[in-house]
């Protein structure tokens, strides 16, 4: 007996090695498509400007159970997005129209958790299916009514909503963090991809942060970690500092999580000109030598914007005082546009266009106000719980949230009053 | 190579405890579920180590020693008072409850509950920010006397009271209870060498990470596995 307890006891080591590799892994959320691509294969496409006049927030008329009593309807891209406040939920939909009636399908998820199912929505013609066709907004008559599933299955759970009011105007820059999200929240592309960065505006941003490293031959790419390493990589030569490979290296011996390429920043910076309505990109620069080749960078793709009679803002992050000073010493001072995380003296002295205060500072609304009499912004980071963020929504002076769930402050902004 | 120096030090000790485990039959215990001298007071000195999940810490630090110091008094018909003392500065946690046992030949039976109080500040560069909760965690115990050893499993339900964060001039606050999370201790107390008892224990938790990670990380609403690791020495 003795014999046999000192062997138990002896394999507790093993038993907490195994479960230490175990608690490291994230197990994904499958996101559940229609056999055959559903009804959309039977539509014809609808202009993506014509979709954006269901933008408003609608009242729940049946299903209030799993959506609340309000929803926020979203459109971007290609995609319309339902926002729901119970439970953080997330529709994005894909559509398209047959005869005078709209179709919606997709999926739904709820962003902290891992339910998920299938979504399909239809707007009638009696509905305000005519009138949105033609282009016009007819408030009071835009119903969407459809039926949400568990998992794969088919969907029976109806819901209703009605628009209410439509979303407010107001700039508010709603920013997805590493591109739309982290790994962390096991969404279908991995944080810092380029497929990540087409999903944050169904995720509700319309701003996006990505993490800028270099190559050990100077090659700006998107990476959060100092090290390579299983929780963000797969290749089993590809471990160890980022700084120690090149391009080339990390291009043949790493893919992302998902399986994608590690982008460059260019890549990245061409997704978001060429296939995002995306309005602002915060870079977050990992080291001070990442500013020497992110400000070329920033200036063309902010030309670039321009030419294309975009409206996006690239900002450098400045989140230590070496990139501060780094910042300073390379003259970038009135040139590029900055984004400084430090004291309110660092925004003023790097002419940073936006101070970035961690959310554990609290609302500072004295020092946003201040921001803002001097023509700067303030953007809160990182929030993603709707108890923290509506102390912050509730002060009035912040430009912006930076958020893991784009879709929940998304909620809060629009339906906050 | 975290995990791998942990289980070197824990191999070390499990091996010295067999070594010199039976050199005094004293009893010395204190988690284990079995009533002993009415009116005794016991307490204990250790380590823990809370090895967060990299859902959460991702590529920080993700260990988190405290320093626990725990109590126990033995209360006539087999009820004793336990409190418990945990701190790693920013964060701590303290505890006081009752405790029930019964016992039949070399196994023992402990229904217990217990009120803990956690609280932490963070006054430093980009951070002023404080905390506080209640949990109360009603458990059941099982142990057996085997030899020497003392071997108890306790499990335990995590249940969140109350909790308030304040972050510069807001506060949210928690006030409906809520099920936080389910955790089972193993531990081996023993007589590690010549009337030197020694408790080894190891905590699963399935959990909400809460006064652990209130700090330094964005909150997760999430059910997590974090393991703990506790080494006491028992006076």
């Amino acid at each position: 007996m003795r014999h046999t307890i000192t062997t138990l006891f002896r394999l507790m080591p093993l038993l907490l090695v195994v479960l230490l590799g175990s608690c490291s892994m994230d197990s994904g959320v499958n996101i559940p498509g229609f056999p055959s691509g559903g009804r959309l294969t039977e539509t014809i496409p609808v202009q993506p400007d014509i979709v954006r006049l269901l933008d408003g927030i609608y009242t729940v008329i049946e299903g209030s159970d799993r959506m609340g009593k309000t929803v926020v309807v979203k459109a971007s891209g290609n995609t319309l997005s339902i926002f729901t406040g119970k439970n953080a939920g997330l529709f994005v939909l894909h559509y398209g129209r047959i005869d005078s009636a709209l179709i919606f399908e997709g999926s739904w998820r709820y962003t902290q958790g891992s339910e998920t199912g299938l979504a399909r929505f239809s707007m009638p013609t009696e509905n305000g299916g005519i009138s949105l066709l033609n282009g016009t907004r007819s408030a009071t008559s835009f119903v969407l009514r459809g039926t949400i599933g568990d998992g794969s299955s088919e969907p029976s759970t109806p819901i209703t909503v009605q628009f209410d009011r439509p979303l407010k105007a107001a700039p508010f820059a709603i920013i997805a963090h590493r591109g739309g999200g982290r790994n962390s929240d096991r969404l279908a592309e991995s944080e810092n991809s380029l497929g990540i960065i087409q999903l944050a505006e169904g995720f509700g941003a319309n701003g996006i942060e990505i993490d800028v490293r270099l190559t050990s031959n100077g090659v700006p790419i998107l990476f959060h970690d100092e090290n390579f390493s299983p929780r963000l990589v797969n290749g089993e030569y590809c471990i160890g500092p980022v700084a120690n490979y090149t391009f080339m290296q990390i291009r043949t011996l790493c893919t992302l999580k998902n399986g994608e390429v590690v982008p460059t920043l260019r890549e990245a910076l061409d997704v978001v000109l060429n296939k995002t309505t995306l309005s602002l990109v915060w870079l977050d620069c990992k080291s001070p030598a990442v500013l020497a080749a992110a400000g070329p960078l920033q200036q063309e793709y902010k030309q670039k914007a321009i030419t294309q009679g975009r409206s996006l803002t690239i900002l450098l992050g400045l989140s230590t005082e070496e990139l501060v000073t780094e910042y300073t010493n390379m003259h970038f001072g009135g040139s590029t546009d900055a984004l400084c995380e430090l004291t309110l003296d660092d925004v003023r002295n790097t002419n940073a266009r936006v101070w970035a205060p961690r959310w554990t500072l609290g609302p500072l609304p004295a020092d946003a106000a201040q921001m803002r009499a001097e023509g700067r912004r303030t953007f809160v980071w990182t929030l993603d719980q709707r108890e923290f963020i509506l102390p912050f929504l509730q002060d009035g002076q912040i430009d912006g949230i930076l958020t893991n769930y784009p879709s929940l402050v998304a909620f809060e902004y629009y339906v906050f009053q | 190579m975290t995990a791998r120096v942990l289980s070197i030090v824990l191999s070390c000790i499990v091996f010295v405890s067999h070594s010199y485990g039976m050199e005094n039959g004293t009893d010395k215990y204190i988690q284990f579920p079995r009533s002993f001298e009415q009116g005794t007071l016991r307490y204990s000195l250790g380590i823990s180590w809370t090895l967060l999940p990299r859902a959460i810490v991702e590529e920080e630090i993700r260990q988190i020693p405290m320093v626990n110091a725990a109590l126990r008094y033995e209360l006539p018909s087999h009820f004793s008072v336990t409190g418990q003392f945990s701190t790693v500065y920013i964060t701590n946690v303290l505890s006081a409850g009752v405790f029930w046992s019964y016992s039949l030949d070399n196994v023992s039976l402990a229904v217990s509950d217990e009120f803990s109080y956690w609280f932490g500040v963070a006054n430093m560069s980009g951070f002023d920010t404080k905390a506080m909760g209640l949990l109360n965690r009603p458990a059941f115990t099982i142990g057996m006397d085997i030899d020497s050893y003392k071997i108890t499993a306790k499990t335990e339900m995590l249940t969140v009271l109350t909790q308030h964060t304040y972050f510069g001039s807001a506060s949210v606050a928690r006030i409906i209870p809520e099920i936080a999370g389910i955790a089972t201790t193993l531990t081996l107390e023993e007589d590690l060498w010549k009337s030197t008892f020694v408790s080894f224990a190891f905590r699963a938790n399935y959990a909400r990470p809460n006064y652990q990670v209130w700090l330094a990380f964005s909150v997760q609403d999430r059910w997590l596995f974090f393991p703990e690791l506790q080494v006491s020495y028992i006076f």
